[in-house]
């Protein structure tokens, strides 16, 4: 397993927001955890890049426990997130926002990973003297995504990667999920669309009011009848 | 403008360039003294702003940390120097081993300023910071009782000039049939420092340090999710831009030999990061511009108000202090309607103030 979690628990003062939850991600797997908003994914997956700290728990990521750990220490041994709303750096351009990617392998080969990025994302590579607020949300996701890939990712976490996009954008930013996915990079997928993340994903995770309620297949979970009904809007007929 | 400072031009002109301004600039304390000894100390105190403002700029301009009490480390760079070179404890150590100190306390200060505001920005950290120039002026001002370390109010007085060997950076020299007085000696020390300095922040804003830098500003979140330490990189600023302001203390020591705690009050905080403002935060260039014009600036004004009105009106109407101060105020309003970005804005400064407007 890549990523293990178990019974991790985070709290907000006094408020479980994550009640003791396992999880496991083997390499090369795109696995996603759905959930309806306020569920506890998003704290999970800060949890587990060390922006919040775990209240209980164990955090295993590529043989080791990092629960505890900084957070900046997290993307130099391979786990780097693409945080919610994208946290790209608005003031900076396309490309110097890439190379920002590349900051924690103190940017060996930075080059040619830039021009693998402006491969997979030509949009970027067209507006690569651009400052990057000016792109739109979807651009601003994919410059996201192509940012932490510059990383050179074994595991990478999106957070909510369909946020605020037009849904001819977000089968876009999933079509280069599964991409990424194809090319050996394993992820942990963060997402409130239940269907598009279960039909790009191996496996998953419902989450509910801070536990995971279901977990398998991504194909049996859509079919089955509770997710339906819960999560992909469907009437239990 | 820009162009000006575009080193992917023509090599052979920028060179020139250089050689010219650079001879320029050790002709001109020869210019000044010609008009007036007075003048070649205010080139000095011009300088040691530059060197002010060039340290607020990796603080501010670099790191975005606003930080409005950055005169308390020039203060304890300046005491250092009047403490460990001078006759209140009756010690007397060289300048080459003072300053060091000096910088290295005025770091250390710095990272007790800067450890417990990591989580402030902006104006929660402003306020805190100009807490922390108040308090150090205020304890420079009462650590006379009961143990007498800082003299109080009275200040600190005869403070060892810079001495290399024979060499006493206050005393006036013959050489080549010119004759080098002390604050002729000390501007040229000033220029090399400042040289450094330049070479310095010139160096770190295209470094790994200043890229890192420039993403806290942006989104430290994100700058965190890039791999790196927010928290050491903060410190590194705070500490890096505290030693500059440390060594030009010391300096400013030196030259003055006289120093008490109502040279670092908070206009002169204010003062440093208006230089660092007007002249483009960071852009090396502009703050260098910024600190030149308003350390020049008013001193010029202060020569030139009084014979004015005289010659208007026969009579002065206005206290040249109060008349300077208002050109001075209505100069950097009209920069600021005008050029908000500062007199010559690094690049990425431009490309925010351009996109908040559309």
């Amino acid at each position: 397993m890549l990523l293990e979690l178990r019974g991790l628990e985070v709290r907000y003062g006094g408020i479980r927001a994550v009640k003791g939850i396992d999880l496991a991600i083997g390499a090369g797997e795109l696995v996603c955890l759905i959930g309806a908003n306020g569920a506890g994914k998003s704290s999970t997956l800060r949890a587990v890049c060390g922006l919040i700290p775990a209240y209980a728990g164990a955090v295993h990521y590529d043989g080791a426990d990092v629960a505890g750990a900084p957070v900046y220490e997290l993307p130099r041994r391979g786990l780097v997130m693409v945080p919610e709303g994208r946290g790209i750096f608005a003031q900076l351009t396309v490309e110097e926002n890439l190379a920002m990617g590349a900051f924690a392998r103190d940017g060996a080969d930075a080059a040619s990973d830039l021009e693998r990025q402006f491969q997979s994302f030509p949009r970027l590579k067209e507006r690569r003297r651009q400052t990057a607020g000016t792109l739109s949300g979807g651009e601003q996701q994919m410059l996201a995504i192509g940012r932490a890939l510059m990383a050179r990712p074994k595991l990478l976490l999106l957070d909510e990667p369909s946020m605020g996009l037009a849904p001819l954008l977000v089968a876009k930013i999933f079509a280069i999920v599964r991409e990424i996915a194809a090319q050996g990079v394993t992820i942990l997928l963060v997402e409130q669309n239940a269907r598009l993340a279960l039909e790009v994903a191996d496996r998953g995770y419902v989450m509910e009011s801070g536990s995971i309620g279901l977990a398998g297949e991504a194909r049996h979970l859509l079919a089955d009848p509770r997710v339906r009904e819960a999560y992909l809007g469907e009437g239990a007929t | 403008m820009r162009a000006l400072f575009d080193t992917r031009g023509n090599r052979a002109l920028v060179w020139l360039g250089v050689v010219v301004v650079g001879l320029a600039l050790l002709a001109l304390p020869f210019a000044l003294a010609a008009a007036g000894t007075a003048w070649v100390r205010i080139a000095n105190f011009a300088i040691l702003y530059v060197l002010l403002a060039l340290g607020l700029n990796i603080v501010v301009g670099f790191a975005g940390l606003l930080d409005l009490g950055y005169i308390a480390f020039y203060a304890i760079g300046a005491y250092a120097y009047a403490l460990l070179a001078g006759p209140h404890f009756g010690i007397h150590l060289p300048f080459w081993v003072v300053l060091p100190i000096g910088a290295a306390l005025a770091a250390i200060f710095g990272i007790v300023l800067g450890a417990p505001t990591l989580k402030l920005r902006g104006d929660y950290l402003a306020i805190v910071t100009l807490g922390f120039g108040e308090i150090i002026r205020i304890l420079l001002n009462n650590l006379s009782r009961p143990v007498n370390i800082t003299n109080g109010p009275q200040g600190l007085a005869r403070i060892d000039p810079f001495r290399i060997g024979p060499l006493d950076l206050s005393s006036t020299d013959r050489w080549l049939g010119l004759a080098f007085s002390g604050p002729l000696k000390y501007y040229y020390l000033l220029l090399l420092f400042v040289l450094a300095i330049i070479v310095i922040n010139l160096r770190l804003q295209n470094s790994r340090i200043g890229r890192a830098w420039e993403a806290v500003r942006e989104d430290e979140i994100a700058a965190r999710a890039m791999g790196i330490d927010t928290t050491r990189i903060k410190l590194l600023a705070f500490a890096m831009g505290a030693t500059f302001g440390g060594i030009a203390g010391g300096m400013f020591a030196a030259i003055q030999t006289f120093i008490s705690p109502e040279s670092f009050v908070l206009v002169e905080s204010i003062m440093v990061v208006a230089m660092v403002v007007l002249g483009g935060m960071g852009n090396v260039w502009g703050v260098i511009l910024g600190a030149l014009l308003l350390s020049f600036v008013p001193e010029i004004l202060r020569w030139t108000v009084e014979p004015v009105q005289h010659a208007l009106f026969g009579r002065q109407w206005i206290d040249p202090e109060v008349i300077r101060m208002l050109i001075f105020g209505f100069a950097l309003v009209l920069v600021m309607r005008f050029r908000p970005a500062g007199l010559l804005p690094s690049a990425v400064r431009k490309r925010e103030l351009a996109e908040r407007r559309s």
